[in-house]
């Protein structure tokens, strides 16, 4: 026989031997070794090779399953092996089932420490590593104006004169290309469908590296024609729902209530870039228009440029378009982000600020066991002396160890990737839906990066508090151990870090606690707040009026007043108003203003505030009174002397102490009119920045101004006022798309959701924050309970009461309570600034919540120092003295 | 006690010896009665180790790859372990190889 084939056979043998019991193997496996290669010889020899074949075969499998079968009755029959790793881990294993308290605690601490923050963090990976509905979308930027302000800076879309000023001046970039939203109604089978379409200028596509699914991107002398070319990209959505992905899409029409667009191309799947769009047509801009900020801007860095670069280039072109054409933009310059950040801009500081509070949970949950494994390791002193005394060495009772937080370690790790898969699905209703449809994400992916590395830093933090630990308990000497059991103290420098933790845990759950506590008042105040209006047996939808097909003089006026006579004409409907902007959706409209009779200074930011077009019975469906002076009425006609109805907020702000009524006010803009103050009501709450609000009649704004989405609010009277009002609609014209209907109820409820998550989740970590801040004053005062038991033993022996024990435990838990509360008020104090000023609406603790939160946080530290003052004082004097 | 120890042990009375003579003197006195496997052969020397009817010993000449051979011996346990084996197969034997009345079988 060969001698490859020998060692196959031995192999093979191997193998089959490696499933017996250790036992069997060290008795028997090398002889069975020799013998099996002196039988294979023999029948080699006697019978030819293809017996040899299977007689080998039928050994090593006799082989395998004679081990099985071995190691099953091992089971069945167990023996302890106290020898070698297996032998440690059965040690462990049992050890820890005997303490069961200890080891829930433990586990769980790794499992929620580890598991929710693998879910968070999957959540800020998703997000920031996701991929952009770009080529190299890294290079990509986001242009926007700013001008600064009191309150802070503000940005904002961008003018066309900047746009072409950036696009003509810099040197920065490879290429800049604005988007202009806006919508068209597509003409279906189904009737008009709204959907957002966007105007671009020459070169965007190749700008931002679209490859068309279908089709190709816009001629040269498609760009330059402009909207007269007819021509239109499509998205894929578009392309299924309106022409069923008919492969011969191209060059058929695409059918709108302005006008046929010749198809040219369909974009790729999930391609909606910007605002949902579903359609792109060129678009032709007016160098010179500097007032109306409506462009998106996007720009490619050149080669070797990054955005500081750009950032500088825009102050300096900036800079030269304001001193060569002052008083043309109000703005103050332009801020350059990445594309990335442009798109979860609104998502990023929270983001962020979730990360550091899981990271910093997460640190605390491991130092938290660190401490109860030092505790656990002081329990078993006894234990761990005696294996020592019987002859253990010394790497033995370390590997023990190691072992045993090792296996916490590990079960907690595993715990943790089932609760990170668990919460991943819960973690994806986090991701805000203008994300979600962006970046194209569905659900929180759990890279296998993310869940090695949480089973990774299980595993080392489990070898390191393991190590350390016994590494402190292996240099005891042991005679002394034995005898000075319940005899000690830790050393200085360990005592001081443990006191450092636990005045940690306690002063950041008081900052947890104060935060969730402002974020939940602000969450309910939002919820019952009395909004200025009213949301119940409320209901909207949008309509999108075309201003090239109600162009004629009086004609859009005449369509809003035939709509809103007829729908409340309805049986369903008790009262129905029409306004440009929607104070729960879709955004929010600011307009600068000038008082009249007031001259601001030069240098003095815009007065910015909530600018609102709506027709007489608007309050009225809104349940808004007029509290003083009148509503708009017929008399307010296009031609008659220009009105407004301002706010209380407006009214307070530019004439305090006065009435308001009467004064006039305008738009900050050239050749605009000034405006008479004809009706002050309530203060509204509302979506978007500004506070203050005036409201314009519909019937006074000229023909093609703002108001080209309007937004039909009803009072109905049940639930068929939609589908009726819908109807209505579609007999005045069926070109009209009705839609976005919904509640206004269902609005409030989706305007406050992020408030609302947010609140839960500051809430989840505070619990987690004052659970851990439990458990670790707990952990402290069991270990110093545990280590000083002849000292409480003595002083029980002398006559000291329980209930004096009791208090000296107490009075130790006090003074760690006492530091962690008063450094835990001033950073809450800090962060509650922080979040009044940054979070609109939250407004910082009183003193009594600040109150009532340390009287939680003392009482559940009195909780968690029960349990080890009630041990100290049941100790047995006469024992615990004579050790 | 299975055939397999049985067997292991009847062997063994006769002398000391390692596997493989085991198995070629199990051969000789097979009668073409088939040999248990070789997983089976150890299974029943484990067996008779963990009984304490043989013993393990270790070999002074060199073996394979340097390894002393691995001989098996069979204890005192052992013998009266197969000794009380071989009496009761020897008492059921009689229940099948005598007549029913009790004579035994002869010639006519």
């Amino acid at each position: 026989m060969s001698d490859i084939t020998r060692r196959c056979i031995e192999w093979m043998l191997g193998v089959a031997l490696w499933p017996a019991p250790r036992e069997y193997r060290e008795l028997f496996a090398a002889d069975v070794r020799s013998t099996f290669v002196r039988e294979a010889f023999r029948v080699r020899q006697d019978q030819g090779r293809i017996v040899l074949g299977v007689y080998v075969l039928r050994t090593i499998t006799g082989f395998f399953l004679s081990s099985l079968a071995q190691r099953l009755n091992t089971l069945r029959h167990p023996t302890v092996d106290l020898s070698g790793i297996r032998g440690d881990l059965q040690v462990a294993v049992r050890s820890l089932i005997r303490a069961p308290t200890f080891t829930v605690a433990v586990v769980l601490t790794l499992t929620v420490g580890l598991g929710g923050s693998t879910a968070i963090l999957g959540l800020v990976n998703t997000v920031y590593r996701s991929a952009l509905p770009f080529e190299n979308g890294e290079e990509l930027v986001r242009l926007r104006s700013f001008a600064n302000a009191a309150a802070g800076q503000r940005v904002y879309n961008m003018s066309s004169k900047d746009f072409y000023s950036i696009r003509d001046g810099n040197r920065t970039f490879e290429g800049v290309v604005a988007m202009d939203g806006g919508s068209l109604s597509i003409l279906g089978d189904d009737g008009a469908t709204r959907v957002s379409a966007i105007a671009v200028t020459e070169g965007w596509g190749e700008l931002l590296g679209l490859r068309p699914a279908l089709g190709r991107l816009f001629s040269a002398e498609e760009e330059a024609l402009g909207a007269d070319a007819r021509v239109a990209l499509i998205s894929d959505a578009v392309w299924e729902r309106f022409f069923g992905r008919d492969p011969a899409v191209l060059g058929r029409p695409l059918a709108t209530a302005s006008g046929p667009f010749s198809i040219v191309g369909v974009l790729p799947p999930r391609f909606a870039y910007p605002y949902e769009a579903g359609v792109w047509t060129p678009g032709h801009l007016d160098p010179s228009a500097w007032q109306a900020h409506s462009l998106n801007v996007v720009a490619r860095l050149a080669e070797g440029m990054t955005a500081e670069h750009a950032t500088e280039d825009m102050a300096r072109v900036f800079g030269a378009l304001k001193q060569s054409q002052p008083g043309t933009t109000p703005d103050d310059g332009v801020s350059v982000v990445s594309s990335r950040e442009d798109l979860i801009r609104d998502s990023a500081d929270s983001l962020r600020g979730l990360a550091a509070a899981v990271i910093s949970l997460l640190l605390l949950a491991c130092a938290n066991v660190a401490n109860l494994l030092t505790i656990r390791l002081v329990d078993r002193e006894a234990d761990t002396t005696l294996r020592a005394v019987l002859g253990a060495t010394k790497a033995r009772l370390i590997r023990l160890a190691v072992v045993e937080s090792l296996v916490l370690f590990v079960a907690g790790g595993l715990g943790s990737i089932l609760l990170a898969a668990l919460l991943g699905r819960w973690a994806g209703t986090l991701i805000p839906d203008v994300l979600r449809t962006q970046l194209d994400l569905n659900e929180i992916q759990l890279e296998p990066t993310v869940l090695v590395g949480a089973m990774g830093i299980a595993v080392m933090a489990g070898l390191l508090t393991g190590g350390v630990a016994a590494l402190r308990a292996s240099k005891r000497d042991l005679q002394s151990a034995l005898r000075n059991q319940g005899r000690g103290s830790p050393g200085r420098a360990t005592g001081r870090l443990q006191n450092l933790l636990v005045v940690s845990e306690v002063s950041l759950a008081l900052v947890l606690l104060v935060g969730a506590s402002v974020l939940f008042q602000h969450f309910q105040q939002l919820r019952t707040a009395d909004l200025g209006y009213r949301t119940d047996d409320r209901m909207t939808f949008q309509l999108v009026v075309d201003t090239e097909r109600y162009a004629e003089t009086g004609a859009r006026a005449a369509l809003l007043v035939e709509l809103e006579d007829r729908v409340r004409a309805l049986p369903q409907v008790i009262e129905v108003g029409i306004t440009s902007v929607n104070p729960l959706c879709c955004g929010d409209w600011a307009a600068p203003i000038r008082i009249e009779g007031r001259t601001p200074p030069a240098d003095a930011p815009p007065l910015l505030i909530h600018h609102g077009l709506v027709t007489s019975t608007y309050f009225e469906a809104m349940a808004m009174p007029i509290l003083r002076g009148r509503n708009f009425g017929p008399q307010d006609a296009p031609d008659a002397p220009p009105v407004v109805i301002v706010d209380e907020a407006l009214a307070t702000r530019f004439w305090p102490g006065e009435e308001a009524l009467g004064k006039r006010l305008g738009l900050d803009r050239e050749g605009r009119p000034q405006r008479t103050v004809v009706g002050i009501v309530p203060t509204t709450i509302r979506q978007g920045d500004y506070t203050e609000s005036w409201y314009l009649p519909l019937s006074q704004e000229p023909t093609g101004s703002s108001a080209e989405i309007i937004h039909v609010m009803i009072h109905q009277r049940d639930e068929g006022a939609l589908r009726a009002a819908r109807e209505v609609v579609a007999e005045i014209d069926p070109t009209l798309a009705a839609f976005g209907a919904s509640t206004l109820a269902a609005l409030r409820d989706e305007t406050i959701g992020q408030d609302r998550i947010g609140a839960i989740l500051a809430s989840l970590f505070a619990g987690i924050g004052l659970l851990l801040a439990c458990l670790g004053l707990y952990g402290l005062l069991a270990y110093r309970v545990a280590l000083q038991t002849r000292e409480i033993g003595t002083r029980l022996a002398l006559g000291a009461q329980a209930s004096q024990v009791v208090f000296l435990i107490f009075g130790r838990s006090l003074r760690l309570l006492g530091a962690g509360v008063v450094v835990g008020t001033g950073f809450a104090l800090f962060l509650n600034r922080v979040l009044a000023n940054t979070v609109p609406g939250v407004e910082m603790a009183s003193l009594r919540q600040i109150a009532g939160l340390i009287l939680l946080v003392t009482l559940s530290a009195m909780l968690a120092s029960l349990l080890p003052a009630m041990r100290a004082a049941r100790l047995d004097p006469a024992r615990t003295v004579q050790g | 006690m299975n055939a397999t120890v049985f067997r292991l042990l009847a062997v063994l009375r006769e002398g000391p010896r390692d596997a493989s003579g085991i198995l070629d003197r199990l051969r000789e006195l097979s009668d073409d009665e088939p040999l248990p496997s070789l997983a089976g052969f150890y299974r029943g020397l484990k067996r008779a180790v963990d009984e304490d009817w043989i013993e393990v010993v270790e070999g002074e000449a060199e073996g394979n790859r340097g390894r002393p051979p691995q001989g098996y011996i069979i204890t005192p346990g052992g013998r009266a372990a197969a000794e009380t084996e071989a009496l009761r197969m020897k008492r059921l034997a009689g229940l099948v190889l005598t007549t029913p009345h009790g004579g035994s079988q002869s010639g006519k």
